[in-house]
């Protein structure tokens, strides 16, 4: 960076980043919050986030809860730091276990909505590049599309089926045993 | 950019990407189910590009037969065929013959060892047969023609043979490990390496340098437990190696470096007059397989089928039962003498049998019905199979 922060305010200050919804709301997160997200590691990186970085693809519904899962998963990598920066005892890794369970109580919880707003955490996730969120949002997904047939999929999320009679029995006939 | 776009509700709204990455993270069953959907999900599943990071599905058998009369004389491009197990319009893209490696200068002899998500395994002679020399490893990919030469580890010895397993897992990493037994002719084990095709290299020993406790004490002391065919089944990242202790049969799993990690009983499943038929993996699960003899005369038996249900609580569940005289008895008219299990299918409830290793078939357990889906020629002798799903 050009100026070097003389006191921890100044630098905690710096590492502040505003995030700005598709409806112009801000969002003010701080830097390791916000480099959760590669899209914006590397727009920091360019240097160009002064006057905040517009997000037209994410409302403010969708930032709120992208943020939230940021700052606790920013937290946790944190702390992954840390402890891996000393000795790694018995007390250190039962702290680690006990944060982990806590990490995964957090993204059970966080997965709790309903399936549009999924969707749209999938999109935000994608967009933003943040891995472990477009990771859990899609196994969430996987998990409750497996084992389903072509038709339940078809009415759960409201695709028309254009293949042709001809076209489906033959892929039928391949993975037939699929269906059994 | 679009900012006033609209809320994704609909799979459809979703982009390639998180679509693929969904889809990667159902069954290969699934995937092959949603095939069905639509065009997309069609043309996506089926694309060059995604394909290679969606589970596949099992598509055949490579098998490995010999003439018993001759079999040095035999021409190694007469020795592979593939067992298509799939009713498709356009073949599969694989060179059942395996010309891409049999036309390389010095490779002959190539005996099928293990195949593992994708990848086979070929150990390497100066013969055909297991008198000659190994020379060494060859790993291939099918369908990409890929193939990497491994060299032997250890010292031969006159007393002793080795036995290579496949660890492979594309959806962790593009790179293979194998692990070979060392084991004497009195089934004691000598040793266990490891060979990353990362490092491209094996390394030391992993009994004599380890002091297990608990459960894998001294699991190198036990015997090495000699099936037929010998498998090694790669499950939950670990290899399975069946060992016997005493006069008790255990499960050994080890890390892809060689290293035991843990032990896994096999209780209760040996009742009276019953052995082990067959150990290996469908469907993502450890599956046992016990035969016991039902008369006297040992004309009739049943097949058991156990699958280790739930991995870290130990917990084996009967599948099936196979009778000998129900499935085969018309058939063979010797209520099943003369068959005996190869494999059994990675994603379906099929166990695999040769008849007198001239014939190949399938049961299906779920609609309990036999079918003969190979017949080699008369003087053909089947010696090896192994399960293929594609790795693009």
């Amino acid at each position: 960076m050009a100026s070097a922060g003389s006191g921890d305010e100044k630098a905690a200050a710096a590492a502040m980043i505003t995030l700005i919804s598709s409806d112009n709301e801000k969002f003010e997160v701080t830097e390791a919050t916000a480099t959760l997200s590669q899209t914006i590691r590397h727009m920091i990186e360019d240097g160009c986030t002064d006057g905040g970085v517009p997000l037209p693809n994410v409302t403010s519904k969708i930032l709120a809860r992208v943020i939230e899962y940021c700052k606790k998963h920013a937290t946790a990598a944190a702390g992954e730091e840390g402890s891996s920066s000393s000795f790694s005892d018995a007390a250190f890794l039962e702290v680690d276990r006990a944060f982990l369970e806590e990490l995964e109580e957090f993204d059970d919880a966080f997965l709790e909505v309903d399936r549009a707003t999924l969707f749209d955490l999938i999109l935000a996730a994608n967009y933003l590049d943040i891995k472990g969120l477009l990771n859990l949002t899609c196994q969430k997904v996987a998990d409750s599309v497996k084992g389903k047939t072509p038709e339940q999929i078809r009415e759960m999320y409201n695709i028309v089926n254009d293949l042709t009679p001809e076209e489906e029995a033959e892929i039928r006939r391949e993975t037939q045993w699929a269906f059994e | 950019m679009d900012c006033s776009k609209k809320q994704a509700s609909a799979m459809g709204d979703l982009p390639v990407d998180p679509l693929v990455g969904i889809i990667s993270r159902v069954p290969a069953k699934s995937v092959c189910r949603f095939k069905c959907v639509s065009k997309a999900w069609l043309d996506l599943i089926t694309d060059p590009q995604h394909r290679k990071k969606l589970p596949q599905a099992m598509q055949g058998l490579f098998c490995q037969t010999t003439t018993p009369e001759a079999p040095v004389l035999l021409d190694i491009q007469d020795n592979f065929s593939f067992i298509d197990l799939v009713p498709r319009s356009v073949p599969l893209d694989i060179d059942p013959s395996f010309s891409f490696l049999t036309e390389q200068p010095g490779l002959r002899f190539l005996n099928i060892s293990d195949s593992c998500n994708g990848l086979l395994l070929f150990e390497h002679h100066e013969g055909l047969t297991g008198n000659y020399a190994r020379l060494g490893y060859i790993v291939c990919n099918p369908i990409t023609k890929e193939w990497k030469a491994v060299p032997t580890c250890g010292s031969p010895s006159p007393t002793s043979l080795a036995y290579p397993y496949l660890a492979f897992d594309p959806a962790v990493s593009s790179h293979f490990n194998l692990v070979q037994f060392q084991v004497e002719k009195d089934e004691k084990i000598l040793s266990v390496h490891g060979y990353s095709s990362k490092t491209g290299a094996w390394i030391e020993n992993q009994i004599s340098e380890q002091g297990e406790e608990g459960q894998l004490e001294g699991w190198g002391r036990f015997n090495f437990l000699l099936g037929n065919p010998q498998s090694c089944p790669f499950v939950n990242g670990f290899l399975h190696l069946i060992v016997l202790d005493q006069d008790q049969i255990k499960i050994v799993a080890l890390d892809v470096q060689g290293k035991a990690r843990r032990m896994i009983p096999v209780p209760h499943l040996h009742a009276r007059s019953s052995w082990m038929r067959y150990f290996g993996e469908s469907q993502g699960q450890l599956h046992y397989i016990t035969q016991k003899t039902l008369d006297a005369r040992e004309k009739e038996y049943k097949l058991s089928i156990w699958v280790l249900q739930d991995y870290d609580a130990q917990k084996w569940v009967l599948k099936g039962t196979v009778n000998s005289h129900e499935v085969f008895g018309e058939k063979s008219g010797r209520g099943g003498k003369g068959f005996e299990v190869v494999g059994i299918h990675q994603h379906r409830n099929v166990v695999f049998f040769t008849h007198l290793r001239h014939k190949l078939m399938a049961y299906n357990m779920d609609r309990k019905e036999l079918s003969t889906i190979a017949t080699f020629y008369d003087k053909e002798w089947l010696v090896a199979t192994a399960r293929y799903v594609p790795c693009f």
